[in-house]
């Protein structure tokens, strides 16, 4: 189904700006893009495609993040040689990630139970309620993890030791190598920052998700920038590929318009008061809320299937 | 209601059904277009805000 097939009456104007006002201070509460939230919900609560919600997200997403980058510019937060140099990994996962989606969308039903469903619907209700569920069981961890040292009144900063794996990339000299000031990296294979690109590029593309919850922890701890320095790299990042994923869904026909200036207005006023809330609340319990939260969002998922397969 | 309804008319054009379907150039210009001009304004409004009344406001998420 395309934009054009799916009609979305002037009249949800309201409601929709409404629902991206309370998706917005969620995500400006917690500190992260809701995106992960936004698709499901748009789909769970409106009805709206998988397809359409993605690519629609995908156009609200660029407009927070240039918003959000022009302020980070300002704070001088940015690596542009590391972003320029990951967009063309991103570039490529957002493309096939795109292509995988539109595969779906042209893919017929698939028979389960005894029961005819989408596939698209069914596999993209998958993909979400585990990315929901490793991203909740992340954060409640981590929280909880926090909380413990706060309690312990720990000192010294973050002393988790590195996996193997992230060691292993990290000091990967596989050539070209390249050297970042401004992020203080003297050398790192080029092949680690294409692939870091890739992965969170195909979760833009096919999630219509940011994938800061990725990149954000691989430029920190794979690469190895100052955190000041990956969020606002993360968000110039952003920018791009959601700017190319919109492209891509457009040609697909998977951009709402309407939805997207409905989301943008909603999320920008929202994104503020939530993060004016933040400075209120304790980090760790945010974060704790958080993994709930998300929690919350695998249940609504898990339910919507359910009816959708059994309830038509 | 006039410039929703135009947007939702170029929407509405976008039929990939259609057999050597081609997206209107125009429709994939706002498509990046609108979120992008909006988050320059938003931005640099903010920016503004700041320094006119020098006051730093929350930067939200991403």
């Amino acid at each position: 189904m395309s934009a054009g097939e799916f009609f979305l009456g002037l009249d949800s104007f309201p409601l929709l700006i409404f629902f991206g006002l309370v998706i917005g201070a969620l995500g400006g509460f917690f500190g992260v893009g809701g995106g992960f939230l936004m698709v499901p919900m748009l789909n769970v609560v409106f009805g709206i495609p998988y397809n359409i919600a993605v690519g629609s997200d995908l156009g609200q997403m660029c407009g927070m993040s240039t918003a959000a980058t022009v302020r980070h510019m300002r704070y001088g937060n940015i690596d542009f040689k590391l972003g320029f140099l990951m967009i063309a990994g991103t570039a490529v996962g957002v493309e096939v990630g795109a292509s995988v989606l539109e595969l779906l969308k042209h893919s017929g039903s698939l028979t389960l139970f005894g029961r005819s469903i989408d596939l698209m619907t069914f596999v993209m209700s998958v993909l979400y309620a585990a990315l929901l569920i490793f991203l909740a069981q992340a954060m409640i961890r981590e929280s909880l993890r926090a909380v413990r040292a706060l309690a312990h009144a720990d000192e010294g900063g973050d002393q988790t030791p590195m996996s193997p794996t992230v060691v292993r990339l990290r000091t990967l000299r596989l050539w070209p190598m390249v050297s970042l000031p401004r992020s203080g990296i003297e050398s790192i294979s080029l092949w680690v920052i294409l692939g870091v690109g890739f992965l969170t590029g195909w979760l833009s593309g096919m999630l219509g998700v940011g994938g800061g919850f990725i990149r954000m922890p691989a430029l920190v701890y794979i690469l190895g920038c100052p955190t000041v320095v990956a969020v606002g790299t993360d968000l110039f990042e952003i920018v791009f590929s959601s700017g190319y994923g919109v492209l891509t869904h457009a040609f697909k026909g998977n951009v709402h318009l309407v939805l997207v200036l409905a989301l943008l207005i909603g999320t920008t006023v929202g994104a503020q008061v939530g993060a004016s809330y933040t400075r209120k609340a304790g980090g760790p319990w945010v974060r704790f809320g958080f993994g709930c939260l998300a929690f919350v969002g695998v249940i609504m998922v898990a339910v919507k299937l359910y009816l959708k397969m059994f309830h038509g | 209601m006039g410039f929703l309804a135009w947007l939702q008319q170029l929407g509405a054009d976008a039929d990939v059904a259609a057999k050597g379907f081609q997206a209107r150039p125009l429709y994939l210009a706002v498509a990046v277009l609108l979120p992008v001009t909006i988050g320059l304004f938003v931005g640099f409004g903010l920016r503004l805000i700041e320094r006119v009344f020098g006051v730093t406001l929350a930067k939200g998420g991403h």
